[in-house]
């Protein structure tokens, strides 16, 4: 061995061992994942802050929310009332970024790398609402909705069912999933009241300092999420409950069904198809091949074929009462609460169990 | 067969004396050159590059294993920014599929058939150049469109294949079924085609060649196990490819053109409809795999060839069981046509066949077997030199002993049930490759580079690079044995989200840690490699004082047609190491040429 | 210095020795999952025969490799004569003949096995227990209601948990809703692709459980590439101490899902 070669091996184990302290368990536990919450996409391009605007705005959302490293709920919020435990918020997120975030985004915008080949898009949870609830038609979920929602999955979609998770887990990320809905809906109305209110303009005028427009910012972020809050909290109160049974699955019912399906009162049939099938003319251009309406969060609304036996927001009777009863919100869904009976909304669910299931013996 | 002039008329012929002047700039000369040892020199170039991707390829793989969902080194922020520099899980199964893809039709292939074939042969055989020398040149040419579309599939929308390096329909067939699939997939089906028609050029030249340019004396049973092996690789490709060559443009059809070969009826995918269907997802997994099994083969074969001429040359005695020895390359590429099913044991195939299919491969471990014991055979009363090249080669014996016995496991079926797709499998694949073909590969490396530049590689690095590469390759892949008994899946993003695999996280961590070292360890042999060409000890014709024709060139590095005025006449085997009439250290040339620099 | 390459290369049957017996107490995930039917049994116990049979073949030849590179250590020794031979045709015929026996032997050896486990005609006459479907990315399990027969409106749907009872033969429809999947259990030691356009069956009999307070539980994994959430299919196997129990269970949950004047939550 020459005395350069020497050298060298004495360098190439230097090297090593240094990659192995480098890359160890106990130097990577360290390393934290670094994120940033942005404001809403819909709220940057729909105001015309400019920088100061934008710059207090993000500045009380994370005073009052915190960051990725450690969120929080403002006080206004009442988190036990919410059902959110202390602590949790920070297992939740943790729970999110592993399993919810490469599809549903950074801030719950449903803009993760995933999301574009995704078909239906993931949830933004940033309007926040969803669209399979068990309340009332203006009502936020309740914590038991985004749970099953969670344990189920959404049939005939990329969401998948995560029931084999822990109770723990489960708790956290439902925590989790409605912070990113309060949070969400409260930077949008924030951003409402600055702009209604003059504010901003007046401190883009120099009129006002930035600390007095911050302190406006923090003011409307207080109303705002007492708001959003309160009704997050009355949520449980609107759960729709059938009150009328709903009778064996037979000709009779089914046969019913069909009427109202086909009937001027619901125009089910318009948009979901003579024969259920989705791709009614109310919503889809044949020639084109394209949907004409969207849903509120922009992506085209797509009536399902009800044939295929896969009912996104849960296949039991009562789920699909509830999709009669409150519609399904954010879509074009609607909910029939006002114009049919319990018993007439039960006639047009078991016609729709009908379209997959032989009941003719 | 053995006449050196009756060859076609591409090839030249110097056998007249007269000046026969081929102007060659420097573009016909080293970039568009036809003679065969320069396009095996540029195969080796470029299996540095394309080795360096698939190693890449690999660590992304480690690391997600070793540290999911944090931060990936590097590239990370670059890619995903508002993820923190977190993989996506999209990303991982399209790491593993282009590692696998890169590795097998970039690096390993290209390296043993193209490489060394091109190099090796004609000089083993007493040839001018090959029968060929144009079609020769495409034969490289070809892996250039190759490696673009596998680079560029990176970049389309989409991202690349994603579906395995297996490709199993609907995944890879239908594009909603996976973010690959969209685009990646048609790049990845097209690359292989150019793969594909570089390795059908190359294995038709060699046989070829082979078949009819042996010199005077160099008969079928006096050429060295690397032609051999080489041959009949090569007529393993020529049969095999075919098959692969249709079910990737089925496939295509499938995907451009709306055909239904792989899709059932009334598939919906991801909520897109997949097509006119009437297809067999099957179909695809028996035309795959009847090239597929072959090509694990053809990957494994040139590296034996090489290994026997590297053992009996550093043993100073000849191949033990030399006819033997030919008659088990030729069993394990005849047996190889008989064994796909045993890659489809679990898939829904009818079950009878599991059972005819489980005898051959049983037996198929056989000649590999005889070949091991061959290996013993030729150490065994012999004086070894641990030069670099031998080192490689033993550890070829050894490692690939592994492999070959892990693969009993697997051919056995019902033990198959519970490890099929488990991460013994992917041990398996390692020992034979890694293990296996790359050290096979590094052998022949150190071996043959005097030959190539007329210098040798610095041996004390070549030790250390072999030091460390075999300790770190035992580290990353001895435990995959083990999680394979737990049933660890394969190409998973996150196996520790199941309980029965959570603890297996800090003996994946201690794997990806020397996986990493692994691939430090093969800057040295870049390094050594591209330092040598320069400053390397220079040599004479036969530095390693073998038998073989190719050591025996009237210049040290062979000029253009090999053997100046006068072909070599060979006048006995190859590996007459010892024998009465040898040299003191054994020597005893194929023939009675002298080689530049040699002294009695 | 050549004495360093052999310690090397012995470093390998010593380092496999170690990280077996390093495993073995480890256990956990680093071990064959705790076994619970009978064909696991089988299973291993087929694993094991081989891993002998390998094991000594392994240890056998590395030694006789190692011995070798020993004693033949050229170092020192130039010029000395070597065993000049090139081959021995009776060993050759040896140990071509006696390993393919063996290699014959053990394959016909197993088929046993393999029929009991794969052969449709070896299918326990029993009504089909659930129907599994695998598609992006979980396991729906669908299970014939009072009328005995699948796809009818008295059926339970049930997603990623597969409810079964101890020492009864389980026998499972399986099909897949979009590309290739594989169903998996583990403890079983089962293992079958799931096929577009294919119906398949697969039977399993669970004997043993792990004597915790009831009902045992097991993960399902799926083996087979289908796409990103690859690992996300997560299953469960549960399996009740005796019929009753399931039935039980079974009953419940059929409330919880046609409950039409409550909420009672999600099949589990």
């Amino acid at each position: 061995m020459k005395p350069l070669d020497g050298l060298g091996l004495a360098a190439v184990a230097a090297a090593a061992t240094f990659g192995v302290v480098l890359m160890s368990p106990g130097n990577m536990e360290s390393r934290t994942i670094q994120l940033d919450y942005a404001l809403p996409p819909s709220v940057v391009v729909d105001y015309e802050f400019g920088e100061g605007g934008f710059r207090a705005l993000t500045e009380v959302m994370e005073e009052a929310f915190g960051s990725h490293a450690a969120p929080k709920l403002p006080d206004e919020a009442d988190a036990e009332g919410l059902g959110i435990a202390a602590g949790q918020l920070a297992t939740g997120r943790e729970q999110f970024r592993v399993k919810c975030m490469h599809c549903h985004g950074t801030n719950g915008g449903g803009d993760g790398p995933t999301a574009q080949f995704l078909n239906p898009r993931p949830r933004n949870f940033r309007l926040g609402k969803i669209k399979f609830t068990s309340t009332a038609q203006a009502s936020p979920p309740t914590r038991s909705d985004i749970l099953f929602t969670l344990k189920r999955g959404l049939a005939g979609s990329s969401m998948p069912s995560f029931v084999t998770e822990t109770d723990e887990h489960l708790q956290a990320l439902v925590g989790y999933v409605q912070y990113l809905m309060i949070r969400g809906e409260v930077a949008s109305l924030t951003a409402y009241e600055l702009d209604d209110n003059g504010e901003v303009e007046e401190f883009n005028d120099q009129e006002i300092s930035y600390e007095e427009l911050k302190e406006a910012a923090a003011d409307y972020l207080a109303e705002q999420v007492e708001f959003v809050a309160g009704k997050w909290a009355d949520a449980s109160d609107s759960i729709v409950i059938p009150s009328v049974p709903r009778g064996p699955l037979d000709l009779a019912s089914a046969e019913r069904g069909r009427e109202l399906f086909l009937s001027a009162t619901t125009e089910c049939s318009a948009c979901h198809g003579d024969t259920g099938r989705g791709k009614g003319a109310n919503v889809y251009d044949a020639e084109s091949d394209t949907y004409k309406r969207q849903d509120d969060w922009g992506n085209d609304a797509i009536p399902a074929d009800l044939t295929r036996g896969l009912y996104r927001g849960g296949d039991r009777p009562l789920d699909l009462f509830r999709r009669m009863h409150s519609g399904i919100k954010g879509s074009i869904m609607p909910g029939f609460a006002g114009n049919l009976s319990e018993g007439q909304m039960w006639d047009v669910v078991n016609y729709v169990y009908s379209l997959r299931y032989d009941i003719t013996e | 067969m053995n006449s050196n002039t009756a060859a076609p008329a591409a090839a030249h012929d110097h056998a007249h004396a007269h000046d026969h002047h081929h102007h060659q700039s420097f573009l016909t000369k080293y970039i568009f050159s036809t003679d065969h040892k320069v396009i095996g020199i540029q195969f080796l170039f470029t299996i540095f590059v394309t080795l360096a991707l698939g190693g890449l390829l690999a660590l992304g793989v480690r690391w997600q294993l070793a540290y999911p969902w944090s931060e990936l080194p590097i590239i990370g922020k670059l890619l995903w920014p508002d993820q923190g520099g977190q993989m996506p899980a999209e990303f991982y199964p399209m790491l593993t599929t282009m590692h696998a893809s890169v590795m097998i039709f970039l690096v390993i292939i290209p390296a043993l058939t193209g490489a060394f074939g091109n190099f090796c042969i004609p000089l083993q055989i007493g040839a001018r150049d090959m029968a060929f020398p144009t079609m020769n040149m495409l034969s490289y040419w070809f892996m250039w469109p190759a490696l673009y579309f596998f680079l560029s599939s990176f970049l389309v929308e989409g991202g690349a294949a994603a579906a395995g390096w297996t490709s199993y329909p609907p995944l890879a067939g239908i594009k909603s079924a996976a973010p690959g699939s969209l685009n990646g997939q048609t790049y990845w089906l097209a690359g292989l085609l150019c793969v594909g028609a570089s390795s059908l050029l190359g294995s038709i030249n060699y046989i070829t060649t082979i078949v009819k340019l042996r010199t005077k004396g160099m008969t079928f049973f006096r050429m060295p196990m690397t032609t051999w092996a080489l041959f009949i690789t090569a007529i393993l490709q020529a049969f095999a490819l075919p098959v692969l060559t249709a079910a990737l443009i089925l496939q295509l059809l499938d995907r451009t053109m709306g055909t239904s070969f792989f899709v059932p009826e009334n598939l919906i995918v991801n909520n897109v409809e997949a097509g006119p269907g009437g297809g067999q997802p099957l179909l695809w997994q028996h035309m795959f795999w009847f090239y597929s099994h072959p090509a694990v083969y053809i990957m494994i074969l040139p590296a034996m060839g090489v290994v026997s001429d590297v053992i009996s040359t550093f043993a100073r005695k000849p191949l033990f069981g030399y006819k033997p020895m030919v008659i088990a390359i030729a069993s394990i590429a005849g047996m190889g046509f008989m064994v796909w099913g045993h890659h489809m044991f679990q898939s829904g195939m009818n079950p009878a066949l599991g059972a005819t299919f489980m005898v051959s491969t049983m037996l198929i471990a056989l000649p590999s077997a005889v070949k091991t014991f061959n290996w013993l055979g030729t150490l065994w009363g012999s004086r070894i030199q641990f030069t670099t090249p031998m080192l490689n080669a033993l550890a070829f014996v050894s490692m690939f002993v592994i492999g070959g016995l892990s693969g009993i496991f697997m051919a056995a079926t019902p033990v198959d049930i519970f490890i099929h797709d488990t991460y013994f499998i992917v041990a398996h694949i390692h020992y034979v490759l890694f293990g296996g073909s790359l050290f096979g590969f590094f052998a022949g490396l150190y071996y043959w580079y005097p030959k190539m530049f007329g210098r040798q590689m610095n041996e004390f690095w070549g030790k250390v690079h072999f030091a460390g590469s075999f300790i770190c390759f035992n580290l990353v892949f001895f435990p995959m044995h083990i999680l394979g008994m737990s049933g660890f899946p394969r190409r998973y993003a996150d196996p520790y989200s199941f309980d029965t695999w959570k603890d297996a996280q800090p003996l994946n961590q201690m794997m990806t840690i020397a996986a990493v070292i692994l691939g430090f360890f093969q800057i040295i042999l870049v390094a050594n490699f591209l330092i040598s060409l320069r400053r390397g000890k220079k040599v004479d014709g036969n530095p390693w004082r073998s038998n073989s024709l190719e050591w025996h060139t009237p210049d040290v590095t062979p000029g253009h047609g090999n053997w100046g005025a006068h072909p070599p006449v060979v006048v006995r085997g190859p590996y007459d190491f010892g024998a009465p009439e040898a040299a003191q250290d054994g020597y005893l040339g194929q023939t009675e040429n002298k080689y530049p620099g040699v002294k009695a | 210095m050549n004495k360093f390459w052999i310690f090397l290369f012995a470093l390998v049957p010593l380092g496999v020795l170690g990280i077996y017996f390093w495993a073995h107490a480890q256990g956990g995930a680093l071990w064959f999952p705790a076994g619970i039917s009978e064909m696991g049994e089988d299973i291993d116990r087929l694993f094991w025969i081989i891993l002998g049979l390998t094991g000594t073949i392994f240890f056998g030849v590395e030694a006789l490799f190692l011995w070798f590179l020993f004693k033949y250590d050229g170092k020192g020794r130039d010029g000395q004569a070597v065993k000049y031979t090139h081959g021995n045709h009776r060993l050759e015929t040896l140990w071509t003949v006696i390993p393919a026996g063996i290699l014959v032997f053990l394959a016909v050896f197993q088929f046993k096995t393999w029929k009991e486990i794969k052969f449709r005609s070896n299918a326990p006459d029993v009504p089909l227990h659930a129907r599994v479907t695998g598609g992006q990315f979980e396991w729906r399990f669908r299970y014939p209601g009072a009328d005995g027969r699948l796809d009818t409106p008295d059926d339970l749907e049930a997603v990623n948990v597969l409810h079964v009872w101890k020492d009864r033969d389980i026998k499972l429809q399986l099909e897949s809703r979009d590309v290739v999947h594989s169903f998996f259990i583990p403890a079983v030691r089962i293992k079958q692709d799931l096929v577009p356009g294919m119906k398949q069956l697969m039977w399993f009999k669970v004997t043993h459980t792990d004597g915790q307070p009831a009902p045992d539980l097991h993960e399902i994994a799926c083996a087979e590439l289908c796409g990103w959430g690859h690992y996300k299919m997560k299953g469960r196997l549960v399996v009740h101490e005796t019929e009753a129990d399931y039935r039980a269970w079974l009953t419940q949950a059929l409330a919880k899902q046609n409950a039409d004047q409550a909420d009672l939550g999600i099949v589990e």
